[in-house]
């Protein structure tokens, strides 16, 4: 089931592959993928590219992917480990949710940070009361982690 | 007398007697011809689509081996060896015409060329056998009915009275045109039924209005059956993204709708994700039993082989599987011995051994808070367990 499914979402990814990411397999491995995501223009993100790691389970798609940020991002809802704090990765998973549709969620993350629920409250307080330093140093950090 | 009957033993290539066999050994004599076996497995059968078939094919006449090219039994072949470009109706005009007095003129088109292609062939066979073949196929071998219907005018001494005595609602309509194709056509013996908008058949009855009526029903309710697994073909499952009705195993082929929407789903992929287990942090009514695209709360989940179109067809599955399982007996109710979880809710037979059904009296009770709960049964050993005895 999980790895016929998956076999469906890489075809479906490469039939229609999605603006500003992309994904597929690392190596033989069909549970194990590495994706890219494009800083969206319109965040400090920009001209980023972003390398993700995606881990599925063996009862996927009912239980969620594990997705993992490789490159380093200076986000409120991502910490230094890469890892993501977003609902429909966790208790909001569903399987009618794809990969595509994750990627898409993470773009929208980049774009519109949610500081009310941090993985990083250090960042959250930054975002909220000094919006051009946290700009700023997003913009630093893309420049350096994700560009080049 | 007995020497007119046709020695069943002989029929079989079996009879011990041989010339002094009280009963006819001859084939070619009129009245024993296959006419009276067809009439024997008729009797025992009682098969009458059986018999049209039967006539349809022997008392045509004409080899269809020959038809198609080869007969292995060259001249000594019972069946007439002609080639006609339409095989059936040659054979079946010559006899009905001739058993007509020859004065009567043919009435369809086709028949005087083929008559002479049979006369041709058949120099030495007298109309007398001809026409006393086909007599006691009488009410068989009459021009259909809608043709007598056309000509009132043209009467035959025997068509009359076969016309008095067989109604037309008795009459069976000619079984090929209902299976869709009649190879005689217009020179058919049989009522040839009216033709039958949704299916494309000849397959009304025109004296039977009830029988018209359910098969115009039952064919409408097969169409739109089809046309629904058609569109059902097509539809894929949200989880595993794979179409429903193409899955390898016939248990998998199955949808299961969701009570409070309308999207689409294998049933054991739903299954599979109401029944796993939550991760942490995870409401079971607002994930689990939620629709895993619009997360709406269903109770239930019904499984169907096809899918609906319209709320109406929807609310029939979903009759249609309580009324099932309502047959069934509940495994935890278990004729009274059991306790079902699901009480009143419960969509199995709640009987007893007897036959007799659960009567379940809720008892309301004002809670706290102000709300009305129903109260869960309460028995004495409840308390007793409690009970310490110092």
């Amino acid at each position: 089931m999980a790895s016929k499914r998956i076999q469906k979402e890489l075809q479906d990814l490469q039939r229609d592959p999605p603006t500003s990411c992309s994904a597929g397999p690392v190596g033989e491995d069909l549970f194990h993928w590495q994706a890219t995501i494009m800083g969206p223009p319109d965040s400090p993100y920009a001209g980023g590219v972003f390398f993700i790691t995606i881990h599925f389970p063996p009862d996927y798609p009912f239980k969620p992917p594990k997705v993992n940020f490789q490159t380093k991002v200076y986000h409120p809802n991502i910490n230094s480990n890469g890892s993501i704090c977003l609902d429909i990765l966790k208790e909001q998973w569903s399987p009618a949710l794809t990969i595509s549709k994750v990627l898409l969620s993470i773009c929208s993350l980049l774009t519109d940070p949610n500081p009310d629920d941090p993985l990083v409250p250090e960042i959250a307080h930054i975002y909220k009361h000094q919006r051009s330093r946290y700009e700023e140093t997003a913009r630093a950090w893309t420049q350096k982690y994700a560009m080049g | 007398m007995s020497k007119r009957v046709l020695c069943k033993f002989f029929a079989h290539g079996a009879c011990l007697k041989g010339e002094h066999c009280e009963y006819s050994h001859d084939w070619t004599a009129p009245q024993n011809n296959v006419h009276f076996c067809l009439c024997r497995l008729l009797q025992l059968t009682r098969i009458n689509s059986l018999y049209s078939i039967l006539t349809h094919l022997i008392f045509a006449q004409v080899c269809t081996f020959y038809q198609k090219g080869t007969c292995t039994y060259g001249n000594r072949c019972r069946y007439e060896h002609v080639k006609a470009s339409r095989p059936w109706s040659g054979a079946s005009s010559s006899s009905s015409s001739s058993s007509r007095t020859s004065s009567q003129p043919p009435i369809s088109g086709c028949v005087p060329q083929v008559l002479t292609s049979r006369s041709g062939v058949h120099c030495s066979s007298t109309s007398v056998e001809v026409s006393s073949r086909s007599r006691p196929l009488g009410p068989r071998n009459q021009p259909a009915w809608n043709r007598g219907f056309e000509q009132p005018d043209y009467v035959d001494g025997t068509d009359v009275i076969e016309s008095r005595t067989v109604r037309p609602a008795d009459q069976s309509i000619c079984s090929f045109a209902a299976a869709g194709d009649c190879p005689r056509g217009e020179a058919c013996p049989h009522i040839h039924g009216d033709l039958c908008p949704t299916c494309g058949k000849h397959c009304l009855h025109p004296f039977r209005p009830e029988e018209r009526e359910e098969h115009m029903k039952t064919c409408e309710k097969k169409q739109k059956q089809l046309e629904a697994l058609k569109l059902s073909q097509e539809i894929e499952c949200s989880v595993c993204l794979d179409r429903v009705l193409s899955k390898p195993t016939a248990a998998e082929r199955k949808f299961g709708i969701l009570s409070e929407c309308d999207h689409a789903f294998c049933i054991t992929c739903i299954r599979n994700w109401r029944s796993s287990s939550p991760t942490t942090g995870m409401d079971v009514n607002s994930s689990l039993r939620a629709c895993p695209i619009c997360r709406k709360l269903s109770y239930f989940v019904i499984p169907s082989v096809i899918w609906y179109t319209s709320k109406e067809e929807k609310q029939e599955i979903i009759d249609n599987y309580k009324a099932k399982l309502k047959s069934i007996d509940c495994k935890h109710f278990n004729f009274g011995d059991g306790n079902c979880p699901f009480g009143t809710s419960c969509f199995y037979k709640h009987a007893y051994r007897d036959g007799r059904l659960e009567e379940v009296v809720l008892r309301h009770l004002g809670a706290e808070d102000g709300e009305t709960v129903i109260a869960k049964d309460i028995r004495l050993s409840d308390f007793l367990g409690d009970l310490r005895i110092s």
